[in-house]
């Protein structure tokens, strides 16, 4: 009976560390980023509007992702690392060893990445380029799919 | 032929194919990943081992960098906007106690529209969370996957087809993969070098459910499996040709020949605010003399910043009979074989990692197992000492690096 008893006990132990950790660490509340972020996409683009959910499915490539846009990642890391957690809802790591997982997989491969100096001459080349900005960098000729200061556009 | 050249050459064939067909207008990549690892095991009677591995820590020595240690080497070629190539050859130490590399991926995938895929070649098995990049450790938060779960799949991949279909229902994303596949691998015998083969061929069947911050996954394969061993065949001979009413029929029975064999699993992973909690079930089931296996495991892990600690609760159990009458004065023997696959086993494991970069991550991982009494634990190479009746508690400490290129 002992191979009952043990499991049950080392449950009861897990469960009970886990809760005393999560209240330990629910005192540090962690705080949000104060700027905001832009998905945009070339002003002619046919598409209007994006949700979190579409958004975070078309930058982690999952799901049957609309084929005509073409996700561009950021190379700066705070910003990235801005976005994946306002927009995606997951930490970088994650997101790395999702796209680790992906490519080793032979799934798929990640978006690919441009600087600051970039954004605008890549919406202007790819029509169905969709990548993000910092609020207050919007550049010119593009439009805005999803804004985290206003919400989801439905 | 060796299977490795028979592989290679497939996948020449299908990137000349491929080339010529796509006009030499190629995206090429070239990337791969890795781990280097050092563990230690407590036991003296036992070795610690992962899958097909022939040794591991423990009883042959007690620190070991072979446990883990993996090094992997994929290129990619992407020939239209619809079709593409990957070759993936991974070293870790295989059945016959070297790092040969490996052929664990070569596959020809077509995605004929946004919902369609297809898969033909080698490609990895993915019946649960972290099967297809099992060998990937940087992909995943523990040091290595619970064996108690991921003990159930013997190899890393499969040859076959494969079809997967994506769509979305409701707030979910879904993705369908079916297929038919065959799976061939050599396993080595417990305190010996005499090797034998499994053959499995069959169908499967997953679903994929996930949004932003969960994950679930349903999996069921159906196969026909085919293995034996020398000491297996004498004891079957034996019962057949000796007089014993029920002789043959027992070892047609307890024989593993084109026997039905069932996997199913399932799985959550959920992450947000920096916490991570997943938990798996998983079920086996092979017609024969072979225990219906079950593993299960909850890992809860939280991050601060690079770090994060995590633990895993994991426990593996089997039901099968213990004894069979009909074997007469063979009973002992057969008694032995049904107890063969006997791993009742619970393990907690506490880890903490790292991120050293964005490609390189350090984990740190202690694991105490006690096997239940009368269980062989998930171990390799018991000693005559083993103390099978009430087997004692161990602690497994590894510490390795996980990388990606």
């Amino acid at each position: 009976m002992s191979g009952i008893h043990l499991p049950l006990f080392l449950c009861a132990r897990f469960i009970g560390i886990a809760i005393t950790s999560a209240l330990v660490l629910s005192l540090s509340v962690s705080v949000a980023a104060a700027e905001g972020i832009l998905i945009v996409a070339q002003q002619d683009a046919e598409v209007t509007t994006l949700t979190r959910e579409e958004a975070a499915n078309l930058f982690l490539g999952l799901g049957s992702t609309n084929s005509r846009l073409i996700p561009i990642d950021r190379s700066e890391q705070p910003l990235r690392e801005r976005f994946y957690r306002d927009v995606i809802g997951l930490s970088a790591a994650s997101v790395r060893a999702h796209w680790a997982k992906q490519v080793f997989t032979g799934r798929g491969r990640p978006p690919a990445r441009i600087s600051k100096t970039d954004v605008k001459q890549v919406l202007n080349d790819k029509p169905g380029a969709v990548t993000y900005v910092a609020i207050d960098q919007l550049p010119a000729h593009s439009k805005v799919l999803l804004s985290t200061e206003q919400g989801e556009q439905e | 032929m060796n299977k490795q050249l028979v592989w290679i050459r497939l996948s020449l064939a299908a990137i000349l194919l491929t080339l010529s067909c796509s006009g030499f207008a190629i995206e090429t990549y070239v990337g791969g990943f890795g781990t280097a690892s050092l563990s230690c095991f407590s036991s003296d009677t036992a070795d610690y081992v992962i899958n097909d591995q022939p040794e591991g820590p423990g009883r042959t020595r007690r620190c070991d960098a072979g446990l883990d240690s993996t090094l992997g080497v994929q290129l990619d070629l992407g020939l239209n906007e619809s079709l593409d190539f990957a070759l993936q050859i991974v070293a870790d130490r295989n059945v016959e106690r070297n790092f040969k590399p490996d052929v664990t991926l070569a596959q020809l995938r077509w995605r004929p529209t946004d919902a369609l895929t297809l898969r033909l070649g080698r490609m990895p098995t993915n019946a649960f969370l972290h099967a297809e990049n099992r060998q990937v450790r940087y992909a995943m938060p523990w040091v290595r996957p619970p064996l108690e779960v991921y003990g159930l799949l013997p190899t890393f991949s499969q040859d076959g087809l494969e079809i997967i279909n994506e769509g979305s229902f409701g707030r979910w994303q879904t993705e369908w993969h079916g297929g038919i596949t065959r799976i061939a691998f050599d396993v080595v015998t417990s305190n010996s070098r005499e090797t034998f083969p499994i053959e499995a061929n069959g169908t499967f069947l997953n679903l994929t459910l996930r949004d932003r911050n969960t994950q679930l996954k349903l999996g069921y394969g159906y196969s026909k499996t085919s293995f034996t061993s020398a000491d297996v065949e004498a004891l079957f001979g034996a019962l057949g040709a000796l007089v014993l009413p029920d002789g043959a029929q027992l070892a047609d029975d307890l024989a593993i020949d084109q026997a039905a064999t069932h996997l199913f699993g399932l799985g959550m992973s959920h992450e947000q605010n920096d916490w991570l909690a997943m938990a798996e079930f998983g079920y086996r089931s092979i017609e024969g003399f072979f225990r219906d296996q079950y593993g299960a495991y909850v890992t809860l892990g939280r991050r601060f910043g690079p770090w994060m600690p995590y633990s895993t609760l994991a426990r593996r159990w089997t039901r099968g009979p213990d004894s069979d009458s009909r074997a007469g004065f063979l009973q002992p023997q057969v008694d032995v074989l049904l107890a063969s696959s006997r791993y009742d086993t619970n393990s907690l494991a506490l880890g903490l990692s790292r991120e050293i970069t964005e490609q390189t991550t350090l984990k740190f991982q202690a694991d105490w197992v006690q096997p239940d009494k009368n269980s062989w634990g998930l171990y390799y190479n018991h000693a005559p000492d083993y103390d099978y009746a009430n087997p004692d508690s161990d602690w497994l400490f590894t510490l390795s690096l996980d990388f990606i290129f």
